[in-house]
């Protein structure tokens, strides 16, 4: 069934690229921390009684020095107990305890701003494409070209210079200021949106347009087509018209927000880094910085598995959607 | 020398964008500027980008257009130089992306078989795996990162989804009447396919070469703004990244940071202009003609 | 007979500009021809001949690039005249698109929402012309009327794309002679069927009119034998004009137009005598750039001084036959 096979091509591509991030960094390794856990395993196959405990934990828990298929073997067998190894820059939390510490902040954040984002901008491009032509859509076309090819990154530091540094309306960064715990308090609740509006914010100006400018050109095509021409000169309403025209314009819309979902687990290095906001991102940021091979690796194998999960239901929500896709 | 393709036609094309098309000509001027910029500014402006002097952190002066960082180096003398590397290597992802992507593609679409099958799958997984975050992976774990090598591992990402379009034009323009015309009588492949299908491409190459330039540099100064960007060498993302590092925001040295941020979005966006404006001329909209049966 | 519509020397254009230059496409220039009731007028053209142009123009369905320069549209029904070329774009959506005067387009294969069932798409036909149905008794209407054409009526409950390229084409004309209006203007409808399909559609117009889902019809095509086949009267249309216009037993057997004769010489069908084909050599002329006086002569063999110069006037040969060409003009 189609399904089926659909299901067993993503399975061997996740399988593919979570082999090819696996083998990369053991073929060029560059952490000075693994090289230096090299260096005790050298030093472990001369001299194995002059190492501590901790050290030959530390060979057993990174694999190092062994052969490359047995290091394959054992994070294959651990990814299914659940343990995706343990971080070097935050020995010794291990990677799946970062993971999970860090996505609620990001859940938190790219959830509604994605939502928000879509709503708002897929309103404003069926307004704009229904007036294709007019002013208002000129000025519309022309505004996109320059709104998102704004860098994230930029537009991020901006706001902190402008609401955090000049006006010092907002913190400068961080999700939450440095003893205030998580409680269902109004000093936390406040303190928590304040840190929360300007991330939320930049992330809102930069993905808009995206949507806005996609659903304008759905909406542009449909208006275009043959059964448009041939409601019309049926004397149909242009109000019913029009209700055709979304109905089948949105449905790809839909399909690009359920894709983007899926994309959500991974944050949004760019924005949660500048603005020191604990999410997924942000970790993930500092991983490479460091080369923290085993945080890179699990959080890989963790996103790619929500992408792709979500990738596949959304499919599978489109064959129940459109009618035309069970043919 | 080519069939089929008359190159007067596409001058007119151009002239009528530059008179009719506002937005057109407006990206076109702000791109030619940055350009220029790029090329003759170090010329003309000669401080050297690197040296580091004592004179640090001074806000825009006359002796210091744009001022200087936490190490007394010359911003403009490093924007001037960051957007030569940024065009460059936009430049270079561009020349190798549509390189492979033209040749490969043409293969495919010409011959079919074994090419076309890597091809198509490889679109598809490029389609669904996050590429943006395997990017910013394999950059982190090259040792040596050099913009050669930068532009060859964002090329990566670009070709398949080019060679898949080519590849599609290719086949298109292979079951057209002089094509069939030039196999049956005994002409060279190779030589067919010069002659007569890539000239007539060209709008289409041309148009995403242009746009891949823009990836190029979008990708680039992602990357150098993580720190991932070619060691040693100064581009509009590392210029951000020194903004970062050298906590230009806390500090409120705006030169640092503004500066190049505007730099990038107008050249990026200016491209884009560029790029769908040719787009929009080289293929007239059969609505505009407005007839298709009479 | 009662005449339905009476169009008076129509022009309309289109007018692109390519590359800076405006041009104007003469795809109607100087076309004047009655409709009545009753009857069904085929027009007959190569492609280029303006024929659909014409489609458009006559039910007044005019938008850029479009323009009517010039000419007259009257229609007729029960509550009198009615000057159409006057009318506001708005009224004719409102009054008579769909309800007066119908179109089944050429693109019938996607004429349809592909994903909407045809009864909703009939009930929205419905809403718009202001006649309230429940969905029960609409899709009863539908039934009936589909059964009565020889349409399987299951198909009411059924999406576009579930349906073939012949029963689209079918539907079509059910939907577009739903509000029983008094013109069915059909244009190219079986350009894209087989024979077989063809003949069906065909079939379906006939039952149409003789059920009276529809008063008159314009069949519009370049398939000669089909348009015979259910004709009353045929007009001949070359490069935006109408060359000659005669019942279809006169057009078939006594053509007089030079092209007219052409044209029929080179249709092969089963009854034929001529086991040629003949065909009519060289093109339809830019319609741009048409050439002067008669817009034949490149390709007549009996193109005369005059026709090169002035265009011919309508003159009427017979009863209701009317030819436009130098050779028929006397002096």
């Amino acid at each position: 069934m189609n399904i089926g096979k659909r299901l067993l091509a993503l399975i061997i591509t996740y399988w593919i690229t979570i082999t090819i991030i696996f083998i990369l960094p053991r073929l060029i390794p560059q952490n000075p921390a693994w090289r230096y856990l090299e260096n005790l395993y050298r030093q472990y196959a001369l001299y194995p009684e002059t190492l501590r405990a901790y050290e030959l934990r530390l060979l057993r828990e990174y694999g190092v020095g062994m052969p490359l298929w047995w290091q394959y073997m054992d994070f294959l067998v651990r990814m299914f107990q659940g343990d995706l190894g343990t971080s070097i820059t935050f020995y010794p939390a291990k990677v799946v305890e970062i993971f999970l510490k860090a996505l609620p902040w990001t859940l938190v954040l790219l959830i509604p701003v994605t939502l928000l984002s879509w709503t708002t901008g897929t309103l404003v491009g069926a307004y704009v494409g229904y007036k294709r032509g007019s002013k208002v859509d000129k000025l519309f076309v022309g505004l996109s070209y320059v709104l998102s090819n704004i860098p994230s990154y930029w537009l991020a530091l901006l706001m902190i210079f402008t609401f955090a540094f000049t006006l010092k309306l907002f913190p400068s960064g961080g999700g939450l200021s440095p003893g205030v715990i998580p409680s269902l308090t109004t000093t936390f609740i406040f303190d928590f949106l304040r840190h929360y509006t300007l991330p939320f914010i930049t992330l809102y100006i930069v993905m808009t347009p995206g949507w806005a400018g996609s659903m304008r050109a759905l909406i542009s095509t449909q208006l275009e087509s043959d059964y448009v021409n041939y409601l019309r000169a049926m004397g149909v309403e242009d109000r019913i018209i029009y209700k055709y025209a979304l109905r089948y314009a949105i449905i790809p819309q839909l399909t690009s927000l359920g894709i983007a979902m899926g994309g959500i687990v991974m944050g949004n290095l760019f924005v949660e880094t500048v603005f020191s906001y604990p999410g997924v991102g942000y970790f993930l940021a500092a991983a490479l910085g460091s080369l923290d091979y085993p945080l890179i690796q699990g959080f890989f194998v963790l996103v790619v598995a929500v992408v792709f999960a979500t990738n596949f239901i959304v499919d599978l929500i489109r064959l129940i959607i459109d009618p035309r896709a069970r043919a | 020398m080519f069939r089929g393709v008359r190159l007067e036609e596409y001058r007119e094309m151009l002239l009528y964008l530059f008179r009719e098309n506002k937005r057109f000509l407006l990206a076109f001027i702000v791109f030619a500027s940055i350009l220029l910029l790029g090329l003759f500014g170090p010329i003309f402006y000669t401080r050297d980008p690197f040296a580091m002097a004592y004179k640090e952190q001074l806000p825009p002066s006359l002796e210091y257009p744009l001022g200087t960082d936490r190490f007394g180096r010359d911003i403009l003398a490093q924007l001037l130089y960051g957007i030569k590397t940024s065009l460059y290597i936009g430049f270079i992802v561009a020349v190798i992306s549509i390189t492979i992507g033209t040749i490969l593609g043409a293969i495919a679409g010409f011959f079919g078989g074994f090419v076309d099958t890597i091809i198509d799958n490889l679109t598809n997984m490029m389609l669904t795996i996050p590429s943006g975050l395997i990017l910013i992976i394999i950059t982190s774990y090259i040792p040596n990162r050099t913009v050669e090598l930068l532009a060859v591992v964002m090329s990566i990402f670009l070709w398949p989804g080019y060679a898949r379009g080519v590849r599609g034009m290719v086949s298109s323009i292979a079951q057209s009447e002089y094509v069939m015309l030039a196999r049956a009588s005994g002409q060279r492949s190779i030589s067919i396919l010069i002659r007569d299908v890539l000239p007539n491409m060209a709008p289409f190459i041309i148009v995403n070469f242009a746009s891949f330039i823009g990836s190029g540099i979008w990708m680039e100064t992602g990357l150098s703004f993580l720190g991932l960007g070619a060691l040693r060498s100064i581009s509009l993302g590392s210029l951000l990244y020194w903004a970062g590092t050298l906590d230009a925001i806390r500090r409120g040295l705006y030169w640092m940071f503004i500066p190049p941020g505007v730099i990038i979005t107008a050249t990026i966006s200016s491209i884009q202009v560029i790029a769908v404006s040719l787009e929009s001329v080289f293929n007239p909209r059969l609505r505009e003609v407005g007839v298709a049966e009479v | 007979m009662k005449p339905l519509i009476k169009a008076r020397d129509l022009r309309a254009y289109y007018y692109i500009t390519v590359r800076g230059r405006e041009r104007s496409i003469r795809a109607v220039d100087g076309v004047s021809i009655d409709i009545y009731e009753d009857e069904v007028l085929g027009v007959i053209g190569e492609s280029g001949s303006g024929k659909s142009t014409l489609a458009d123009v006559i039910m007044m369905n005019i938008r850029p690039p479009l323009r009517l320069i010039s000419g007259k549209i009257l229609f007729y029904d029960e509550k009198g005249e009615l000057e159409l070329s006057a009318m506001t774009y708005k009224y004719l959506r409102d009054n008579i698109f769909g309800k007066k005067i119908s179109m089944a387009p050429q693109y019938a294969m996607s004429a349809l929402p592909p994903a909407h069932k045809v009864w909703k798409i009939a009930e929205d036909i419905f809403t718009s012309h202001g006649v309230q149905l429940p969905k029960e008794e609409i899709i009863k209407i539908l039934q009936e009327k589909f059964e009565s054409l020889g349409l399987p009526p299951a198909i009411t409950d059924r999406y576009p794309f579930e349906l073939s390229g012949g029963m689209r084409q079918r539907v079509v004309l059910a939907m577009s002679t739903l509000l029983k209006p008094k013109l069915l203007i059909a244009d190219e409808i079986i350009a894209a069927l087989d024979v077989a399909t063809a003949k069906q559609v065909i079939e379906t117009m006939k039952l149409l009119k003789k059920q009276k889902h529809v008063t008159s019809i314009m069949m519009i095509s370049h398939d000669v034998p089909a348009v015979v086949e259910i004709a009353d009267r045929i007009a001949i249309m070359y490069a935006g004009k109408i060359i000659e216009v005669s019942s279809a037993k006169e057009i078939v057997e006594d053509a007089k137009h030079p092209y007219s004769k052409m044209l029929l010489e080179s249709i092969v069908t089963i009854e034929s005598k001529r086991k040629q084909l003949r065909w009519v050599p060289g093109d339809m002329p830019d319609l741009s750039n048409p050439p002067p006086g008669c817009r034949f002569h490149p390709r007549c063999p009996f193109a005369m001084d005059i026709c090169k110069k002035e265009e011919p006037p309508s003159m009427e040969t017979r009863e209701g036959h009317y030819v436009s060409c130098w050779l028929y003009v006397k002096r």
